[in-house]
């Protein structure tokens, strides 16, 4: 095997070839930041609560036993350690996010003896660190309803942080309520549609004589 | 129509043995049962069955009279209940019969972390990772995206990064509630309106809730204290023999006999089918249990 320096690929200090992985990367615009902002305000970091992502630029840590196998699919090398991998899928698509604060995930005592797995004896925490400044979740696919792309506007950023903003103000009541009512109205619905094909079955008029009249 | 879609929407529920609840205390004849699932997987008129923990001894059947799935104690009272009858035993449907009976394979069967007994024929002990479906146990817990993130992880470690399919999170809607409450959705309070009908988002774009971003599928009669994370691609149903009434000679309306031979002034019909559900992929889906029900349930 050639040196490394001969190949004139990059080196680290530990003597590792650099991998560069390659992602379909995208920034929200400015204007669609300002728009989030003002309709959500910041966090007590002075941060926007509310943010846009691109998939394929949204990474999280990820920690266990990873499998690296090769284009033949055969195993390459197993390791234990922590991975910052795409956060959401689909990976091609705008996410809208929402801040939410530390305690949110608990003491960090609780955060490690929850997510901490162990695999060939090295124990690693599976979802990284404690989010010690909190962490930005996941609110919001931008997508049409077959799944299709949707562009990331303005409009239509703020749109979905305000409607977030206004079911926040409901009572655990009314949430209960409308969920409820949504239940319901699911089982009116596959009624009908199910007596809809029962009846399309039938004869017409149910099998009753047909009668002419003159 | 909507009794035999509720009695077999319950039945997927479970881990394909039909049991229907787990008694916490008897009171002459009526039984606070233990949640999950409390009461939620019965219905009033139900033909029941009664075994011991063990689901080896038989104790008898009786009738549901009443059931509470809504309030806290989670009560049901039968007609006459069979002697014998002690907190910790089991309620199976009508129809099973004999020690360890199976019923329809429900998502709480393949949906399984065990390591032993056997799968759709298959041993555990010898496919042990293959066939167990990650779990992130919530001990208790309310849901956090920590533990939804973590089960989904757990997904994509198993079946490599990228190989992820189409999740549903399938869950009942007190843990639906549970999630609006964390604040990072868009409350179905924003998507009803006052007519009662869905007011979706008017826009171009789909108003779909979702857990991290895997749409959420809510249901009466699931466990209230899980969310299932299942990929449907791997999901089917075996179909012997399609859902329909039942049918002998054109006729599908039966008279009924009273106790003196003669006709009684009722009739009678039945829906029938044959089905199992399988899964070809336990691996590919995971699972939160344990979870703490909101206040209020």
């Amino acid at each position: 095997m050639s040196a490394p320096w001969a190949t004139g690929l990059p080196l680290d200090n530990t003597n590792h070839l650099a991998i560069r992985i390659i992602r379909e990367q995208h920034e929200a615009p400015e204007a669609v930041r300002r728009r989030l902002e003002i309709a959500g305000g910041r966090n007590r970091f002075g941060e926007a609560n509310y943010r846009a992502v691109w998939g394929w630029s949204r990474l999280a840590w990820v920690g266990g036993k990873w499998e690296d196998r090769n284009s033949a699919g055969e195993l390459v090398r197993e390791c234990v350690e922590l991975r910052r991998v795409p956060k959401y899928e689909p990976h091609d698509r705008w996410h809208i996010e929402r801040w939410l604060p530390p305690e949110a995930y608990g003491s960090p005592r609780a955060w490690y003896a929850q997510t901490v797995e162990r695999a060939d004896g090295v124990s690693v925490p599976a979802l990284g660190p404690y989010p010690e400044r909190g962490e930005y979740e996941h609110c919001f696919t931008l997508e049409g309803p077959g799944g299709e792309f949707v562009q990331l506007t303005p409009t239509v950023a703020e749109y979905i942080a305000c409607a977030i903003e206004a079911g926040r103000h409901a009572s655990a009541g009314e949430r209960r309520k409308a969920i409820e009512e949504r239940e319901r109205r699911s089982e009116r619905d596959y009624d009908n549609w199910a007596w809809d094909v029962l009846d399309s079955g039938c004869p017409a008029f149910h099998g009753l004589p047909f009668v002419s009249c003159l | 129509m909507k009794q035999f879609r509720a009695f077999l929407d319950k039945i997927l529920q479970t881990a394909g043995n039909g049991v229907l609840g787990t008694v916490g205390s008897v009171s002459g004849t009526t039984l606070t049962m233990n949640t999950p699932p409390g009461a939620a997987l019965v219905y009033v008129g139900q033909t029941i069955q009664i075994y011991d923990t063990t689901i080896t001894t038989n104790r008898g059947s009786c009738n549901v009279v009443a059931a509470d799935p809504i309030s806290t104690t989670q009560t049901i009272t039968v007609d006459s209940l069979p002697a014998g009858t002690i907190a910790t035993d089991v309620i199976v449907h009508d129809g099973l019969s004999g020690a360890q009976p199976t019923s329809l394979f429900g998502i709480k069967y393949h949906q399984n972390n065990a390591t032993t007994g056997t799968w759709m024929n298959l041993n555990r002990a010898t496919y042990p990772q293959q066939l167990q479906t990650p779990r992130v146990n919530a001990a208790n817990s309310a849901l956090v995206p920590g533990y939804v993130r973590l089960a989904i992880n757990k997904v994509r470690k198993a079946l490599g990064i990228g190989q992820l399919g189409k999740l549903i999170a399938y869950t009942s809607v007190e843990q639906e509630h549970a999630w609006e409450n964390l604040g990072i959705t868009i409350s179905q309070v924003i998507k009803e309106n006052a007519s009662g009908t869905a007011n979706d988002l008017d826009l171009l774009f789909s108003g779909r809730k979702t857990m991290s971003g895997v749409p959420i599928k809510s249901s009466i009669n699931a466990d209230q204290t899980r969310v299932d994370f299942l990929d449907l691609s791997h999901w089917g149903r075996a179909v012997m023999k399609d859902i329909d009434y039942f049918e002998v000679g054109d006729q599908t309306v039966f008279p009924i006999y009273g106790t003196s031979g003669g006709l009684s002034a009722a009739f009678i019909f039945y829906f029938d089918t044959g089905f199992q559900v399988f899964s070809d992929s336990p691996r590919s889906g995971a699972y939160i249990d344990g979870l703490a029900r909101p206040i209020g349930y």
